[in-house]
């Protein structure tokens, strides 16, 4: 039974593999990439460039370059071009079940294909993905941190798609994008394009009571400056949040779209104003 | 920057602290309440950033903590050995009194010293 079930995960690796792309040349951070198609790849970068040249590695051992099409800033999603020299679409899991067995392959350097067995550890609603990023579905598995496994594929024991590995604040341990979420957020970066993160120029320190922050600095020629907010002012709300803390701040902008107008209201000499903020991009 | 701070030991009249509040305000000038100046009421305009001192390199390091990036991914960014960006982060953690670099990152943001 154990020859089998061994047996059974290396023929599950080896069909992944042909699905896997390695990303990154001397000098740069190793990571997987999925072919989503013949044409299109997709990994995980903390910073692109529409056009940018990108070495990528065909797990045939072909060697090529991949462009950035497009950037999610607040995600770190990736869409590259490419020639890949052969087409093996995925199939697309169900979400797992907790408890069920899931394998992460990977291809983290030139040196070749690794892989991970995991329990799928938690299966949730709705969850926060990077700044400002949203996914449906919370997913995680209890697998290590390994490196280069940021982009990595996550298949079910019948070879389908569950996910992709995906990155928090302390890695990539266990962090799941579920494929349903995966499709969407790239269909919609196919269609609208690079995004940028929004950027007010702003500091902020808390105001010491319970309401507002209050502006350290107003950077010249930012967004906030051309609203009006100077050094001193209060902030009271933003996009009808009340604001209280610079990080839960930093998240409200987060989830702004750059380039349109929003709501905020900003305290000074005693009296409430109307300062409306068209957020930049970064 | 002219800053007013009342203290806890000063005995300051209701009537007396209506009237600063009003003139403060008056002047557009922020008063709150700083806990970490060990002052219970300070007025001044603008609100300082609380100066940690930190080298440039070390205030770039914080911005790409609070957006995630891994010690290997800063190195490989800002060109630099992997040993030297934990050589700044040793003095970033020292200078903000963390141990960690989440806590470098919520110390940051309450010192204003991350841009938005």
């Amino acid at each position: 039974m154990l020859k089998s079930l061994s047996n059974d995960l290396a023929s599950l690796v080896a069909a992944t593999a042909p699905r896997l792309l390695h990303i990154g040349g001397s000098g740069v951070s190793g990571r997987t990439g999925l072919l989503w198609s013949q044409t299109l790849a997709v990994t995980l970068a903390r910073e692109a460039t529409d056009g940018e040249e990108v070495p990528v590695l065909f797990s045939g051992g072909k060697q090529a370059s991949g462009q950035v099409q497009a950037f999610d800033a607040r995600t770190g999603l990736t869409l590259l071009k490419v020639s890949a020299p052969e087409t093996h679409p995925w199939a697309p899991a169900p979400l797992p079940a907790v408890g069920s067995l899931s394998v992460a392959v990977a291809y983290p350097s030139p040196g070749g294909i690794e892989a991970r067995l995991d329990l799928v550890r938690f299966v949730g609603g709705s969850a926060e993905w990077g700044r400002g990023g949203s996914l449906d579905n919370h997913l995680q598995t209890d697998g290590n941190a390994y490196h280069g496994f940021s982009g990595a594929a996550v298949v079910d024991p019948e070879g389908r798609l569950i996910g992709m590995v995906g990155e928090n604040r302390s890695g990539n341990a266990g962090y799941i994008v579920p494929i349903a979420d995966l499709a969407g957020h790239i269909e919609l970066l196919l269609s609208k394009g690079t995004r940028q993160r929004p950027y007010l120029g702003i500091n902020t320190r808390p105001s010491g009571t319970d309401q507002g922050l209050a502006l350290t600095e107003v950077e010249a020629g930012s967004p906030a400056e051309k609203a009006g907010w100077k050094a001193g002012d209060l902030l009271l709300s933003l996009a009808s949040k009340t604001v209280t803390h610079p990080m839960q701040l930093a998240r409200e902008i987060a989830k702004l779209e750059t380039g349109v107008s929003v709501e905020a209201r900003v305290l000074r000499g005693g009296e409430i104003h109307a300062l409306a903020i068209v957020p930049g991009g970064r | 920057m002219k800053a007013l701070r009342l203290y806890q030991h000063e005995a300051v009249a209701l009537k007396e602290l209506h009237s600063l509040l009003r003139e403060a305000l008056a002047r557009g000038e922020v008063v709150w309440v700083d806990t970490e100046q060990e002052a219970d009421l300070v007025i001044c305009s603008p609100l300082p950033s609380a100066d940690s001192n930190l080298t440039p390199r070390e205030k770039e390091i914080l911005e790409y903590l609070a957006d995630g990036w891994a010690n290997e991914e800063i190195a490989d960014r800002l060109g630099i050995a992997l040993g030297t960006v934990k050589f700044h982060l040793d003095g970033l953690y020292r200078k903000l009194e963390v141990g960690r670099r989440t806590e470098a990152v919520r110390e940051g943001y309450q010192r204003g010293l991350l841009r938005l």
